[in-house]
């Protein structure tokens, strides 16, 4: 199987996160009246592309460590264990997504 | 080129206009998300729920607003440059 080169699809995947990241940097930049350079755009979506790599690494080796292969949402909640904030954040999402389940139907 | 049937729209084209009734905060598009954990995953077999990725695209969320918010803090007006982020970085990071 010839596979791209890794470079190019990283570029490719780098360059989508920018324009979502931009995205939501003008959403902020409205909220808090306050702009941002490009620069701090660039930078901001390499320190994600940064941590969404330790994210997966470190998800993958909790859903190991619990004997899986796929990652689930107590893996990510585990994610959030030194910040109980953040942790109240994401069980507030995760059960949000479980009621909706539970309803019967599928939202999307 | 199996890897890519989850996402179809990796170049960053309108795919949030089909909500733009309702006010949608920006996010990182799911499909986008699985696609970048994938790439980082170590494992072949690795997969991921879609209510877990839905939980990471919050935790990026959250991620994201608070990098803003502390370089907005440390800049107390005009243009939030790169070296407000590189200040607030290492606490962001010890803290997420």
């Amino acid at each position: 199987m010839a596979d791209p080169p890794d470079e190019e699809v990283r570029e490719r995947l780098k360059a989508a996160l920018w324009f979502a990241i931009g995205n939501m940097v003008d959403e902020e930049s409205l909220r808090r009246n306050r702009n941002a350079t490009p620069q701090f755009i660039a930078a901001l979506t390499e320190m994600v592309w940064a941590q969404i790599e330790n994210v997966a690494v470190d998800l993958e080796s909790f859903s190991q460590h619990a004997g899986r292969t796929t990652v689930t949402t107590d893996d990510v909640l585990l994610l959030a264990r030194r910040n109980s904030d953040l942790h109240a954040i994401i069980k507030d999402c995760v059960d949000r997504q479980k009621a909706t389940k539970a309803k019967g139907k599928a939202k999307r | 080129e199996d890897q890519e049937e989850d996402v179809e729209e990796e170049d960053g084209q309108d795919d949030e206009d089909d909500d733009e009734e309702e006010d949608k905060p920006a996010t990182v598009p799911p499909e986008l998300l699985t696609r970048l954990l994938h790439e980082f995953f170590t494992a072949d077999g690795t997969r991921i729920t879609k209510d877990a990725n839905s939980a990471v695209a919050k935790y990026m969320d959250v991620f994201v607003r608070e990098a803003i918010a502390r370089s907005a803090v440390e800049r107390a007006s005009g243009f939030l440059e790169v070296e407000d982020l590189e200040k607030v970085a290492p606490q962001l990071l010890l803290d997420l």
